[in-house]
């Protein structure tokens, strides 16, 4: 159990950074130029929604 | 709204909500650490760490009871509605009381073994057959935890890319948390606490969030003009609806229409469901010449559902017509943002006066 939460959490911290990075605005093409303290609030529900987001990035670029 | 995003869209009533919240916080916190510090001396004295620990848990408790306690509060007498603008903000702000708490009683309760005091709460032993040894620490992580995604995921964007309704579902974990703290402090801090306050605090608690529910689905029952399938529906007079406010009518097919009055004289209908969160329109007020959601303040114009500029959301709109005194309701919703004369009723409201 404890080396799952810290493969999810590590993994969602990386995913975090890209998140912030880019991905904000492949999910969300009106968020593009949000400022850099916007990003870093939006980061913490990127850890832990890491799962739902990638499958919502993915369709996002598949269709 | 969904132009542009910024962290907080502070304005100088979200400054004065905060600056209250934080305040009371801190005065709560003060007050609670001096009195507990007064009646627990000679052996029975308790350090400060553990003074703090008490004070932040028992904070962040009362402050989940008054967030929970907001919604049918306002659903049941509007002059509570101010409390409801900025209830994110209240909630991420009892986010990080909890979260305070929680750090502070890892590190004073769990961080001088070997394990790793994360772990260790998972780990050490206790019962869930047993009172006394009662694993309760499980249960104030676990109510953490939601109370984390909900903070984490409060802003806009989230509400925007998540759907309204997987995010409300999300939100409506609240409950869950709640429980869970219930569980968290009746099996845990209560059991050992040495007078009855906690018990009273924690029940009243319960009383109150479960009563104040109850009266308000009750309320909210009674004050919905219920419609039968027809194009043309009879909502009421005119005079039943309070000026700069609206009504709620729940057509046949389970749809919810507010008919507003504004200005003293003009009638306007729109859906009650807010394009933000989902919240019930009816419930708030006309401010500044737009229906204004009590949840979070996004705003429409009455004529023709459409939120002012820069801002795009939009509403179905929805017919209205007189017959004498009563106001008629067209059931059949518009389509979003369709502009419809506005039915004055100057005549009217100048005859009764």
């Amino acid at each position: 159990m404890a080396l799952f939460v810290s493969v999810y959490v590590a993994v969602g911290a990386l995913f975090a950074v890209y998140f912030a990075a880019l991905g904000y605005k492949k999910l969300d093409a009106s968020a593009t130029g949000a400022g850099f303290g916007v990003r870093l609030l939006w980061m913490p529900a990127a850890l832990a929604l890491w799962p739902a987001l990638l499958v919502k990035l993915l369709r996002g670029t598949a269709s | 709204m969904s132009h542009g995003y910024v962290a907080v869209q502070w304005s100088r009533k979200k400054w004065v909500y905060d600056g209250l919240v934080w305040l009371g916080i801190a005065v709560f916190v003060v007050v609670f650490m001096a009195v507990s510090s007064a009646s627990h001396s000679g052996l029975e004295a308790l350090s400060p760490m553990t003074l703090l620990i008490r004070a932040f848990a028992t904070c962040a408790f009362l402050m989940l009871t008054l967030i929970l306690c907001i919604g049918p509060l306002a659903r049941l007498d509007t002059r509570f509605l101010p409390l409801l603008y900025n209830r994110r903000h209240f909630g991420v702000s009892m986010f990080v009381v909890a979260l305070a708490h929680a750090v502070l009683a890892i590190i004073w309760y769990h961080s001088f073994g070997v394990e790793n005091p994360l772990v260790s709460i998972f780990t050490s032993p206790g019962s869930y057959e047993s009172i006394s040894d009662f694993p309760f620490q499980r249960f104030g992580v676990f109510a953490l935890l939601i109370l984390f995604v909900m903070a984490a995921t409060s802003h806009d964007y989230w509400n925007a890319n998540l759907g309204a309704p997987f995010w409300k579902a999300l939100h409506m974990g609240v409950y869950l948390a709640y429980a869970s703290l219930v569980v968290h402090v009746a099996s845990g801090a209560m059991l050992q606490a040495e007078t009855g306050l906690l018990t009273a605090m924690v029940l009243g608690s319960v009383l109150l969030v479960g009563g104040l529910h109850i009266a308000a689905v009750i309320k909210s029952k009674g004050a919905q003009v219920q419609c039968e399938a027809s194009d043309w529906v009879d909502v009421g007079s005119w005079r039943d609806i309070p000026n700069d406010q609206a009504i709620v009518v729940q057509v046949a097919n389970d749809e919810r229409v507010a008919v507003f009055r504004y200005e003293g004289h003009k009638l306007a209908a729109v859906s009650n469901v807010c394009q933000h969160q989902n919240g019930p329109l009816g419930e708030g007020r006309v401010i500044d010449g737009c229906i204004t959601c009590p949840w979070h303040g996004f705003q429409y114009r009455p004529e023709d559902g459409r939120s002012p500029a820069p801002f795009t959301e939009k509403i179905a709109t929805f017919g209205l017509r007189l017959d004498g005194e009563r106001v008629m309701l067209n059931s059949v919703a518009l389509p979003e943002g369709t502009a419809r004369p506005i039915t004055l009723i100057k005549d009217l409201v100048e005859a009764a006066q």
